[in-house]
């Protein structure tokens, strides 16, 4: 993979390739392997398992569009900055005491609970890269408009690749965020999802369901975490000054 | 329009609001000229306004009074920290300007390349600035300004970030690329014996606010040696008008 703008290089050893691949199968393997040892549906698992990371990344794809926008634009006109008070107050309200207005306004559905997961993911993502932005060196603001980097070139040479750093730490608390807020909302009112299944593990008090459905969220977590992550983290260092 | 002065600073003031909404007179009706070709220095105690004059000249703030004539199409600048992006090669932050600018990737590669080779960084094209010395990161900060091909460069104390040693090869290699370009260049710095080693003109500033306190020419034979008498007398007297 190639960072589209600056050429950097975020796979450049097979060590990544076969990491990337073994980590991959590794949820697969589990399933096969569980499912062979025991009663557990492993299907209903794999299933329940898909569903949720869709809907996570669905959400964490909003979040991210929004929360990197919202943090540009406040980060480059005088008169949005005004509206971080307000955002700084609605990143304080409960994210769960929102279930009941979200089940109001779009019942127990997949875009409830998509667009729930967005509203915890996108905090982090605002302020961190918003943090980035307001808190970069003067020099380096007037360099990029010194050499001419104005009007959009501004947004994609200079406040995107600043903002990076903030952007990959920002969306690794957000995606673990995530996980809980798609979770909660399929355990309190949804049918299906990874966090029924455990639900329904837990009411039968079958515990080696409920701890191959828990594996199985670890594995994928760790999974995401070795794919993408790491690497993308350690490419980040070279955005850092 | 050659003989023409390249820049024209006139009747310059500027105030800004500081915390609890006291209002600081920065700079208070400084005028000055400078001639093409010519190296000028602008030289200050701290808090004179030096650096807020410079932001002016570069349009990156608006003074409250005053007109800025500028003679030229093209500048550029070298700061103080550096300020050459983190995330972008030796290479990329040398043809950055030229990429703003639309300049085909051919042409931004001819003359990236002549610019690196000229600051002397050929071998560490590729390498990001974390892994480059002060010294190395200030001659890409030059580079990058080079290669904009400025009529007037602007810097902002270029050798205060940088050991003794590094300053002095710098500051030889500034003198070097002045006179070969002889392109015309205007430098903010606290240190006076910098500024007579290096330019044909001195504004001296006084602080609070920054007014332009005496000009000075330099006449001083190049290359300059900068511990003869001539050479110390000089940087006495402008020494004992800033105190």
């Amino acid at each position: 993979m190639v960072h589209a703008s600056h050429g950097l290089k975020i796979y450049s050893k097979k060590y990544h390739v076969f990491t990337a691949l073994g980590v991959f199968l590794l949820p697969i393997l589990f399933l096969f392997l569980i499912g062979g040892l025991s009663h557990v549906h492993t299907q209903d698992l794999a299933a329940g398992i898909g569903l949720s990371l869709y809907r996570l990344l669905l959400a964490y794809a909003v979040s991210l569009a929004l929360g990197v926008s919202i943090a540009i634009l406040i980060g480059y006109s005088s008169w949005a900055s005004s509206l971080v008070p307000v955002f700084d107050v609605l990143q304080n309200v409960p994210s769960f005491a929102l279930i009941p207005v979200f089940a109001i306004l779009f019942g127990y559905t997949n875009a409830m609970a998509i667009i729930f997961a967005a509203s915890s993911i996108i905090w982090p993502i605002l302020f961190y890269v918003l943090n980035a932005i307001k808190t970069a060196r003067s020099e380096l603001n007037e360099a990029a408009t010194v050499f001419g980097a104005i009007g959009l070139k501004r947004i994609f040479h200079y406040l995107i690749p600043l903002s990076f750093p903030a952007i990959i730490t920002s969306s690794i608390v957000g995606i673990s965020i995530g996980w809980e807020a798609v979770i909660g909302v399929e355990i309190i009112g949804l049918k299906n999802g990874v966090g029924v299944f455990l639900n329904h593990a837990s009411i039968l008090g079958d515990r080696t369901t409920l701890l191959a459905g828990i594996l199985g969220i670890l594995i994928l977590v760790f999974s995401i975490n070795k794919l993408i992550w790491m690497p993308l983290l350690k490419k980040a260092q070279y955005y850092a000054e | 329009m050659q003989n023409e002065p390249i820049l024209k600073i006139l009747d310059i003031s500027h105030e800004f609001l500081a915390e609890e909404r006291e209002t600081i007179k920065a700079l208070s009706r400084v005028s000055f000229e400078v001639e093409r070709g010519t190296f000028t220095s602008i030289v200050g105690p701290s808090g004179c306004g030096k650096s807020t004059l410079l932001r002016i000249i570069l349009g990156l703030i608006q003074q409250t009074q005053g007109t800025v004539t500028r003679n030229y199409t093209k500048s550029a600048v070298i700061f103080q920290n550096f300020a050459i992006f983190p995330w972008l090669t030796v290479y990329e932050n040398v043809e950055f300007g030229l990429k703003m600018k639309g300049v085909t990737p051919k042409e931004r590669k001819k003359i990236a390349e002549e610019k690196i080779q000229e600051v002397g960084l050929a071998q560490f094209e590729n390498k990001y600035p974390r892994e480059l010395s002060g010294g190395m990161r200030q001659r890409v900060g030059i580079a990058r300004a080079l290669a904009m091909e400025p009529e007037l460069l602007l810097m902002d104390e270029p050798f205060s970030g940088l050991d003794a040693f590094t300053a002095e090869k710098l500051k030889k290699d500034i003198s070097g690329i002045w006179s070969a370009h002889r392109m015309t260049i205007l430098m903010v710095t606290h240190l006076i014996s910098e500024a007579v080693e290096l330019s044909d003109k001195i504004i001296v500033l006084s602080a609070g606010p920054g007014t332009v306190k005496s000009t000075t020419k330099v006449v001083l034979p190049r290359p300059r040696d900068a511990r003869s008498p001539d050479f110390y007398r000089l940087v006495d007297g402008i020494t004992a008008e800033i105190d």
